[in-house]
């Protein structure tokens, strides 16, 4: 019984309590319980039961007809119980149904169905014995339970009942409820980790898809990128064969000075000038192409910087010449400061003379120049513009990983919670699981 | 003259010198002294020898940044090229201080050095300040006159270069004007480095991370100190009477708090609004607040 009680503390300490309270109760006096649906009916049978065992203990129990029956400690703590019915309506089906219900839940087994109050037929019949004999019939007909009439003699019968049977009787019901309220806790706990992990699988198949979008997107703004830009450097070819075609032209519309001073300002101007407007309406086909992408972010990735131009007719050329220039200048200035001042003016004017003298290039040598620049700016920012685009993927994948992160992230701390919740849910149940087999082995 | 879409030579040349080069709203509006000297052809000449070979030894040990190199600058570079628009200058990475990093050459030859130190770990928003920073005096056509000054006051070793690649006798002469250069430009190029750090925060567009970037190059490395920590411990320590506040006439860029308060007025003005920014704080100055309310710290000694 140690056992049984230590077993069924750890599984449900109420029924534990109720146990002990019971078994207090059934080794004691002999109790029985008088049920009945009619209130009246009860505690005049429980009156004459007394009456007829002044020694045992009688517990009265009115059950409304309407309400769900569950176990009680009034007839737990019984060792016998009788059910007490009599006329207008003997064993009524709500009787039936009530004495089933009692039985169920852990009533004891010594149980009879006393009928009462027969004595009443003679003033409501004008055949009382052969009502009385339908009544007998009817209530034999509808229970498999003993009928009583006289409970004295029956009363007697349970004078020393046998006790060890009604506490196994009562220890085996409360560890059966018990095991199915831990099984009924454990598939509770179950169906709510379910439904956790069903949320978790929705919440991931919903990452998933704002992932894919924003990989399709990010390959759909890559695509398109590189188709504009190849029209873009298409387009550049033809507008440097354009402009080489049109530097004779120039050339002979300026005098040698303009050469001089502007050639390359001006080939970085027109160059720069047109690189931006024709980059700026790469962006903007991009855009109308790629109106149905959602993502501005990832359109916004495959603009392209212009890239720096630099002539190179100029600044560049004859690089030995303008060192000798530039230190002969630094050293002529700094001659000026010392005794040999007139040394340094020399040097000075002589420098300045020979910067000028050498920066005269004939026109057909600046032509020459010109379209060699021209030509190494057509394959340079062809190539820069080639490698910008190659960084919009590179650019793009990287904005894909950090929205995907973002959409994972998004939903991490909820996903943990819900990982918790649904693990400690299977716990719960593992733990409900077990102590059902153990109260149930137990009680076995 | 000519049928093609572009300007020709000709009608190029005529315009030229009344060309103006727009310069975006967010410029601290301060001219260099004698910013004539700057159109020079000869000064563009000297400066573009120099600064090359300044270029190619750094170069000796560092890389062109691209997309198969430090690939990440770059690509904050390209971002930082399309939110100024500015056209890609190329960019040097080498072991530069985090204080050496900024653009040479000329306005229209430009070229960035960056240092590796810096970007290496620096998140994704604080390489943006920095290269947008640097960026900005491209975009500010400060080159020139930044690389002008950095040759006279031999910032970055760039008159040191000159001097060993034409001549020690260039030394003579530098080394006693290096002092009244200081002097004389320097005030121009604090006001200056208020532009690029508004270049940086438009390309960063994050104020925080502005101030962290901007501390770590004044201490050199990641400090561990938040910057509005740093700032009221600025406040708290701030002594009016110290003459030390006067040395800051021989630095080119102004104390390290100003450019944080400095950039703080900038986010908060219409000017930074109309960059597609959020105003941060309250009330909003206009243009002209912002200017004044900017030259009033950059004043000497305040």
């Amino acid at each position: 019984m140690s056992d049984l009680l230590h077993a069924l503390g750890k599984a449900d300490p109420v029924a534990a309590s109720v146990w002990t309270d019971a078994l207090a109760y059934l080794r004691g006096p002999t109790r029985v319980a008088i049920l009945g649906l009619d209130a009246g009916v009860v505690q005049r049978a429980a009156r004459r039961a007394a009456e007829a065992q002044p020694t045992m203990d009688f517990v009265s129990v009115v059950l409304p007809p309407e309400e769900q029956i569950v176990a009680d400690p009034r007839w737990l703590r019984c060792h016998a119980m009788v059910w007490v019915t009599g006329p207008p309506s003997p064993l009524g089906a709500q009787d039936r149904a009530a004495m089933a219900a009692v039985a169920a839940q852990g009533a004891p087994a010594e149980h009879a169905v006393w009928l009462v109050d027969l004595d009443l037929l003679a003033r409501i019949s004008d055949a009382p014995e052969a009502e009385a004999a339908t009544v007998r019939a009817r209530v034999a007909a509808a229970t498999d339970w003993p009928v009583i009439e006289d409970i004295g003699p029956w009363l007697i019968e349970r004078s020393t009942p046998d006790r060890r049977a009604r506490e196994q009787q009562v220890a085996a019901f409360l560890c059966s409820q018990a095991a199915r309220r831990a099984r009924a806790e454990a598939e509770a706990e179950t169906d709510a980790a379910d439904a956790i992990d069903r949320l978790l699988a929705e919440s991931d198949a919903k990452v998933a898809v704002a992932v894919e979008r924003a990989r399709r997107d990010a390959a759909r703004v890559l695509g398109a990128a590189r188709r504009h830009a190849e029209a873009v450097r298409t387009d550049w070819d033809a507008f440097v064969g354009r402009f080489v075609e049109s530097l004779p032209v120039e050339f002979a519309a300026v005098d040698d000075a303009v050469l001089d001073d502007a050639l390359g300002p001006w080939l970085e101007h027109v160059v720069q000038g047109w690189l931006r407007d024709r980059l700026a309406r790469y962006r903007g086909e991009l855009l109308v192409d790629l109106a149905e992408t959602s993502d501005a972010d990832a359109t916004a990735c495959a603009a392209i910087a212009v890239p720096a131009v630099h002539a190179g007719v100029r600044a560049e050329r004859d690089w030995a010449r303008r060192i000798g220039v530039t230190a002969a200048l630094g050293g002529g200035f700094a001659l000026l400061f010392s005794p040999a001042w007139p040394l340094g003016l020399a040097a000075l004017g002589g420098t300045w003379w020979w910067s000028q003298a050498a920066t005269k290039v004939d026109r057909a040598g600046r032509m020459d120049q010109t379209v060699r620049a021209l030509h190494r700016l057509r394959t340079d920012v062809a190539a820069r513009i080639v490698e910008q685009v190659d960084a919009v993927g590179q650019a793009l994948d990287a904005l894909a990983e950090r929205q995907a992160a973002a959409a994972h992230d998004g939903v991490a701390v909820t996903r943990a919670g819900l990982v918790a919740e649904s693990a400690d849910s299977r716990s719960r149940a593992a733990r409900a699981h077990a102590r059902a087999d153990e109260v149930a082995s137990a009680a076995l | 003259m000519s049928d093609t879409p572009w300007p020709s030579l000709g009608d190029f040349a005529a315009t030229r010198k009344d060309r103006v080069e727009a310069r975006p709203a967010w410029v601290h509006p301060v001219e260099p002294p004698l910013a004539f000297i700057a159109e020079s052809r000869e000064v563009e000449d000297l400066l573009d020898t120099v600064v090359a070979l300044q270029r190619a030894e750094w170069l000796q040990d560092g890389v062109w940044l691209g997309p198969r190199s430090m690939a990440d600058a770059w690509r904050d570079l390209v971002f930082a090229a399309r939110t100024l628009d500015v056209p890609l200058p190329p960019a040097v990475v080498s072991a530069a201080s985090s204080r050496n990093q900024g653009a040479f050459g000329t306005d229209g030859r430009a070229f960035l050095h960056l240092s590796s130190f810096f970007l290496a770990d620096a998140p994704e928003a604080e390489r943006r300040f920095v290269i947008g920073q640097v960026m900005g005096a491209v975009a500010a056509h400060h080159v020139t006159w930044a690389t002008l000054r950095a040759l006279l006051v031999d910032q970055g070793g760039l008159r040191a270069v000159a001097s060993r690649a034409l001549g020690p006798a260039l030394e003579i002469v530098l080394a006693p004007v290096s002092l009244g250069a200081r002097l004389w430009l320097n005030g121009w190029h604090r006001a200056a480095e208020i532009t690029s750090d508004r270049a940086g925060l438009v390309v960063c567009g994050d104020l925080q991370a502005a101030k962290r970037a901007m501390l770590r190059q004044a201490l050199g490395v990641r400090p561990k100190v938040d910057p509005d920590e740093y700032l009221a411990q600025v406040d708290a320590m701030r002594d009016d009477d110290d003459p030390g506040r006067f040395a800051e006439a021989l630095e080119d860029r102004p104390w390290t708090w100003k450019r944080m308060r400095a950039l703080e007025l900038f986010a908060r003005s219409e000017v930074w609004t109309a960059t597609g920014h959020i105003a941060i704080g309250a009330p909003l100055l206009s243009a002209g607040e912002l200017r004044i309310a900017t030259d009033g710290l950059l004043r000497v000694g305040r």
